[in-house]
């Protein structure tokens, strides 16, 4: 990790630059999230649960700004047995009151396919926000997060869109020029909100301009948008 | 971006039949006259020798599942429109009779939302009169068989008429959508009326499967909660607009076309331009005529030019799997026509090859070189079907395409069958150029001149000329016999092949023919002259994958080349 680009005066602090990568990724979209299609460049979601795995506190959150890839766009299918259920709240508290329920999964069989991105890279710009109740400066978890990134550290491992496309990251950034590439991507993720209700989505129209990704601050929910009942608060 | 590439497509796909409609077979017509009484007793048949299952024409169709399937507008089965049961039990004739009243119930409402069109009184006065109750059927009928209902006079069957489309978008949109909630668009960022799962699957056959099974597949398909976030089914935390659900009626048009799809044995690859213009690239990939080849080149050149002029087209391209009623993205291209026209002109000189029986140079149809990959049947003279792993078509049409090296597996299998068929012919030996000429391995035809293994292998066919023209009516050559280990074990083979030759040389300076002891001398030279280029030490123990591929190259260059002199020579002699 390191920071880039200072200006001073009233300007934000200069962004935290990550560079990520790893063998594999799938960024879903939405429209394709039975037989899974990537994004052919990673959702400002995904980099900040990269940031979040290796460091997280509740007084702050990442703000991604601006998303550089830097190896060519790759594809490559997968196709995985999956299962066609969720685990939900009610079957938890079925199978822990009678004790002779159980899963078999070879019942519960739904073999998908997956079109995702190989050998990917990428270098994340963020900014560190703070809420309402952090009582410490900034420059406090920049620190943190500086020290983290030294030492190679993180709090779970970090993933590039699934669990199973592990990511790793760079102690020291290279130079490496984004890609030469420019693409409309049209309607993209930009975070998910996790309330009382349950989930919420908000978006941006997204555009690779010569290898780069700039990020707006905030996403537009839909109109149409309820907060998605999920299973796990039944 | 698929679906919103598919609908903006939309404008420019001639002959797109209305929203929710698709050509359907239909077997039987209902006439009447303009008062809605019956022109005949029954109906007539529309089936044909061409048409067993009867006319293709648009109608009006969507995905209806479930206990009590609704009605389509018009066209539909005879078990909606006459009541006519499945069989004779009670249940059946209970839901023909169900399924009759929602059929006359929405024809209902087409004409009360068309109160000035006088057809549609006329067709809901027959069924209102139950005149349709009072028609023989024809003995062959089946539930199941499709009619359509004209009006006399009428060149049009009823239900292309603008107010039957207008009052089907409607129902349709009314039964797929979400309460006709308005929101944005996932797909183009529009705000649209949202539905609530896409009105029109693919068709079923479109997407070909390796059981041979095929039924109408949905592209966007959410129906177990793990496929949704947080658990949600169908478009619930995906809303697309029925804008975008229009996706499927082009999807659907260039899958019929054969200029815009590439059909695997497992897959199906469709593609289009961002701005329509004449390119033959379906039948110049699939069929490698030298016009449509040469189109492709000068459309590389126009788009070059439009390079400059910053009006570059864009090429979309998707394939489709089939996952029993779900259509599975297999691969999605998005890139500037330029690029893809690039990728195609370099897999055409990738594996451009001389032709010595028709005297030129060609390229060969895409389907030809993945068959090359199956097994020969030499009694039978031609590929045996089917015999080519699924994946080969779908990869090489990918790396014509996009430029990326022909997967690895390709090659060993190749080599394994021209083993196993001690046969090497025009497909084989273009897809080892391809194979060899891409990553990782990035021959050019210059430096494999120069490679060992391409001299033995043009050494082996010299062997083999020396022994055919020794012994005319050989039955079995050495390229029959020793093909195979001489391509993998070439020091064991080539070393016992060498004393044979030399005794046929022998035999053919020593004839008494003329001609005879010319071409034994031509050949020994020819001989001489490989060898010499070869280090010392005789052929090595073994050839490596790469080494036998190179070997197959020599082999059937220095034929090539024979054959092209000795067709020049017979030419010069007359």
């Amino acid at each position: 990790m390191t920071t880039a680009g200072h200006r001073g005066g009233h300007h934000p602090p200069p962004a935290l630059v990550v560079e990520v990568g790893g063998p594999l990724a799938c960024f879903t979209r939405p429209e394709y999230k039975s037989e899974r299609l990537s994004y052919p460049v990673m959702t400002p979601s995904a980099a900040r649960g990269v940031l979040e795995a290796i460091f997280w506190k509740p007084e702050f959150e990442y703000q991604i700004t601006q998303i550089d890839v830097l190896s060519k766009i790759k594809w490559a299918a997968i196709r995985r047995n999956e299962v066609e259920s969720m685990l939900t709240v009610d079957w938890v508290r079925k199978a822990m009151a009678d004790t002779s329920v159980r899963y078999d999964v070879e019942d519960d069989r739904d073999q998908r396919n997956m079109v995702c991105l190989r050998d990917v890279d990428y270098r994340i710009h963020a900014q560190v926000r703070l809420r309402t109740h952090a009582t410490e400066p900034i420059d406090k978890y920049r620190a943190m997060f500086r020290r983290r990134m030294d030492r190679g550290a993180c709090f779970s491992q970090p993933f590039l869109g699934t669990r199973e496309f592990s990511a790793s990251y760079v102690r020291k950034l290279t130079d490496r020029p984004p890609i030469p590439h420019t693409e409309d991507l049209g309607v993209m993720l930009h975070s998910i909100e996790y309330g009382e209700r349950g989930e919420t989505y908000t978006w941006f129209l997204a555009e690779l301009k010569d290898g780069v990704m700039h990020v707006p601050k905030e996403g537009r929910r839909l109109s149409s948008a309820e907060p998605a009942s999920t299973r796990r608060d039944a | 971006m698929l679906l919103k590439h598919l609908a903006d497509h939309a404008e420019q796909r001639p002959k797109l039949p209305p929203d929710y409609y698709r050509v359907r077979s239909v077997k039987w017509a209902l006439q009447l006259d303009g008062d809605g009484n019956p022109m005949a007793q029954g109906l007539a048949s529309l089936a044909t020798d061409d048409n067993p299952a009867g006319f293709p024409m648009p109608a009006p169709y969507v995905y209806r599942s479930g206990m009590k399937p609704p009605p389509a507008l018009l066209v539909d089965t005879l078990q909606y429109v006459f009541a006519m049961p499945k069989d004779d039990s009670l249940g059946e004739e209970e839901e023909a009779n169900r399924r009759n009243d929602a059929y006359v119930a929405l024809l209902r409402r087409w004409r009360d939302s068309a109160p000035d069109d006088p057809r549609a009184a006329a067709v809901v006065s027959f069924f209102d009169r139950a005149r349709h109750l009072n028609i023989t059927l024809p003995e062959d009928a089946k539930h199941s068989d499709t009619v359509a209902i004209l009006l006399s006079g009428d060149r049009e069957y009823v239900h292309m008429r603008e107010s039957a489309v207008e009052c089907w978008r409607a129902v349709v949109r009314e039964r797929k959508s979400t309460g006709n909630a308005k929101g944005v668009c996932l797909s183009c960022g529009q705000i649209g009326e949202l539905l609530d799962t896409i009105p029109e699957p693919i068709k079923g056959g479109a997407i070909p499967s390796s059981n041979g099974r095929t039924r109408d597949a949905q592209l966007v398909s959410i129906n177990k909660p793990a496929q949704g976030r947080g658990g949600t089914i169908q478009l619930g935390n995906t809303p697309i607009c029925d804008r975008c659900g229009r996706a499927m009626a082009v999807l659907n048009s260039l899958l019929a076309d054969p200029e815009h799809r590439f059909r695997g044995s497992d897959t199906v690859t469709v593609w289009w331009l961002r701005d329509e213009q004449e390119l033959p690239l379906g039948s110049a990939l699939d069929r490698a005529d030298p016009a449509d080849v040469d189109a492709v080149y000068k459309a590389v050149d126009k788009a070059n030019e439009d390079i400059d002029t910053a009006v570059d087209n864009v090429f979309y391209a998707v394939t489709l799997g089939a996952n029993q009623g779900r259509a599975v993205i297999r691969d999605w291209i998005d890139v500037p026509l330029t690029e893809a026209l690039q990728h195609v002109t370099v897999w055409f000189d990738d594996h451009r090859l001389p032709d010595p029986w028709k005297g030129r140079e060609r390229v060969l149809p895409l389907w030809q070189i993945a068959q090359s990959c199956g097994r020969w049947d030499s009694d039978k003279k031609r590929y045996v079907d089917k015999s080519a792993p699924d994946a080969t078509y779908s990869a090489l049409l990918r790396s014509a395409l996009t430029g990326v090296p022909v997967p690895v597996w390709v090659l060993p299998h190749l080599l394994h069958r021209v083993r196993a068929d001690s046969r090497i012919d025009l497909p084989r030996v273009a897809l080892v150029q391809l194979v060899l000429s891409r990553p990782p391995f990035k021959e050019t035809r210059v430096s494999n001149e120069e490679n060992v293994a391409v001299i033995w292998g043009r050494a082996f066919a010299v062997l083999e000329s020396i022994q055919r023209r020794a012994i005319p009516d050989v039955n079995t050559t050495i390229g029959d016999r020793y093909l195979s280990t001489a391509m993998t074990r070439p020091q064991a083979t080539l070393t016992r092949l060498f004393p044979l030759a030399n005794g046929h040389l022998k035999k053919l300076k020593n004839s008494k023919q003329q001609s005879s002891r010319a071409a034994g001398f031509a050949l020994e030279v020819k001989l001489k002259a490989l060898l010499e280029q070869l280090p010392d030490g005789g052929p090595p123990e073994r050839f490596e994958l790469r080494d036998q591929a190179a070997f197959i190259i020599g082999y059937s260059r220095q034929g090539s080349e024979d054959i092209t002199r000795a067709r020049a020579a017979a030419n010069s002699a007359d």
